[in-house]
């Protein structure tokens, strides 16, 4: 069984950018760590020697013609955003305090 | 004269075609069920019976025109609430998306519309395709319609729901661990995962982009190979499809299965947990395969084993970065805070569920530059060897049999709060996305309780074997008959 401390679930979280109540911050310790005791069961895999995974068209693959397509209008493409003004987003100061 | 609901969809656009019914008839049918059973299983997010209906009739006086209609004419189908709809909310099964109307469709629903089909509305899924169960979100659960009280499985839980419970002749999944072949198999409907790259990718929300591919959920083989062929082959708006031909799916299912070799692998039946009735209809499947002149030879998948936990790291791994656009910005909800830090915090902390943060967290952690080497490094080194089994095995065998899930079913709410158990129902079907093939889940039995649940069969091909998957799936599926049993609703 792998040990999980709140600290590095609360480090996690940060940089998952998830701000996590007490209450989640236990149950994902205790969660986490029993999914990483069974996925540390890697570890008896002989992998010395073995490139990592690559699709068959990741083998093969190119690049496609650099060609302007079609697009969408700025309107369309804002139509979705939770705050605008004129062609722009508007998000809060990113300074924080 | 049978029902309207009881025809497949190659019978139904063949007399559309011939104008034997209208698309406006059959639209009306199911409409009027989803209007009758739907609140006993929840499939459904969104029903568009008005733009259905208007499908319909444009299909109708293309018809009455005299041009040619297309593979799917007049079939009332469903998608997965993942695929991208032009004009139609589409929230991926979570409150982060909600009120989000694309701008655009994906290829998925444009092809099927150009095939004339008619798209009766979005179904329910597992909160971004993450779950076993279609537990995961603020949505009500998806009920199994045969027996409201067990799970549908998932993700694709609405999608195999709405076939078994006729609410829908075909709808659409995603499978990236199993979340089409595992709920067919619950629900006792046929589900595809085609070959990784058959399929574009193109307007179908990200979850694991190197495992995800869409599918086709019907009541029969047929009916998947004629929808496949209408979704598959080369798309320029995904780079990972394959330029391979789109062959004759439809023809395939004649071919039966005399002189193919069908490869098991012994030891997963071994399995700690697998129930018996499973065990029973699969041992009794591959007596029918050799009834049906097939020949069943042993193969070895050596590390079997430890396929789900390199799939919880790659598939946590990819989720965690591709989830990573859900910030409150461009799309989407937006909780106002402060600073836009704490805006984004705030706006993944109230749109994304629980199952959806635990994998962003397990991500989170196996890509951290301390863990990397140990998990993700790791893990992508297992795939390869993974991938090698698979091609060793079928060296010696055409395809490989399987059960699709270790057990028939499970109740709502048994299974939610221990993830891990959750995740071991995968452990059959996930192999074939790691290694990139497709599979096929069909209906294969009935469990022996009180009330029985169907129990899937499942037959995993090499890179591109869609057509043989067919063959096999047919001649299962014409000698047992097993899918012509209907849920009673």
């Amino acid at each position: 069984m792998a040990t999980v401390t709140p600290e590095e679930i609360r480090e996690l979280a940060t940089l998952a950018r998830l701000s996590l109540d007490d209450q989640e911050v236990e149950q994902f310790r205790a969660q986490l760590a029993d999914i990483l005791g069974y996925i540390g069961t890697l570890r008896e895999v002989d992998v010395s020697g073995v490139p990592e995974f690559l699709s068959e068209r990741q083998e093969e693959s190119s690049l496609r013609e650099d060609a302007a397509g079609p697009q969408f209008s700025s309107e369309t493409a804002l139509s979705n955003a939770p705050n605008t003004r004129g062609r722009l987003v508007v998000v809060p100061k990113f300074k924080e305090d | 004269m049978s029902s309207i609901l009881d025809w497949t969809a190659l019978e139904l656009s063949k007399a559309i075609r011939a104008g034997d019914v209208t698309a406006a008839d059959a639209t009306e049918a199911y409409l009027a069920r989803i209007e009758a059973v739907e609140p006993k299983i929840n499939a459904y997010l969104r029903v568009t019976a008005k733009a259905a209906r208007a499908t319909a009739e444009s299909v109708d006086k293309k018809r009455k025109a005299g041009k040619t209609l297309g593979p799917l004419a007049g079939v009332p189908l469903a998608l997965k609430d993942i695929f991208v709809t032009e004009g139609i909310e589409t929230t991926c099964g979570s409150k982060i998306l909600e009120g989000w109307t694309p701008p655009y469709d994906g290829t998925h629903a444009r092809r099927l519309r150009d095939a004339d089909s008619v798209m009766l509305g979005k179904v329910s899924m597992d909160e971004f395709a993450m779950g076993s169960s279609n537990e995961n979100g603020p949505y009500p659960p998806v009920r199994n319609p045969w027996d409201t009280d067990f799970v549908p499985g998932g993700s694709s839980g609405g999608s195999v729901a709405a076939v078994a419970a006729r609410t829908a002749l075909c709808t659409l999944g995603t499978d990236t661990g199993g979340s089409i072949r595992q709920p067919a198999s619950l629900c006792n409907v046929v589900g595809l995962k085609p070959t990784y790259g058959r399929v574009s990718r193109h307007g179908m929300i990200a979850f694991a982009s190197s495992l995800d591919q869409a599918g086709p959920v019907t009541r029969t083989v047929r009916d998947a190979a004629l929808v496949l062929g209408a979704i598959a082959g080369k798309d320029e708006m995904d780079a990972t499809t394959l330029d391979a031909p789109v062959e004759d799916y439809l023809s395939a299912c004649d071919q039966g299965v005399a002189g193919l070799r069908i490869g098991v692998h012994r030891k997963a039946m071994e399995l700690e947990g697998l129930d018996e009735d499973v065990r029973a209809a699969f041992t009794r499947a591959l007596e029918e395969y050799k009834e049906l002149g097939a020949t069943l030879v042993d193969v070895e998948l050596p590390h079997f084993d430890h396929a789900v936990a390199t799939y919880y790291i790659l598939c946590t791994a990819e989720a965690s970065s591709n989830l990573a656009r859900y910030d409150g910005v461009r799309y989407g909800a937006r909780v106002e805070a402060p600073s836009l830090l704490k805006m984004y915090n705030a706006t993944r902390e109230a749109g994304f569920g629980a199952e959806v943060k635990r994998r962003i967290m397990l991500g989170t952690f196996v890509l951290r530059a301390s863990s990397y080497e140990e998990y993700y490094g790791r893990a992508m080194k297992v795939r390869t060897l993974i991938k090698r089994d698979y091609q060793a095995a079928f060296s010696q065998c055409d395809l490989i049999a399987s059960p699709t899930s270790p057990v028939p079913g499970f109740r709502i709410g048994e299974r939610i709060a221990d993830p891990l158990s959750m995740y071991l129902s995968d452990v059959f079907t996930i192999g074939a996305n790691l290694a990139g093939l497709p599979g096929i889940s069909i209906p294969g039995g009935f469990s022996s309780a009180a009330k029985p649940l169907p129990i899937g069969l499942q037959l995993v091909g090499p890179t591109l074997g869609e057509s043989r998957l067919f063959s096999a799936a047919a001649a299962y599926e014409a000698n047992t008959g097993w899918h012509n049993k209907v849920a009673e609703l």
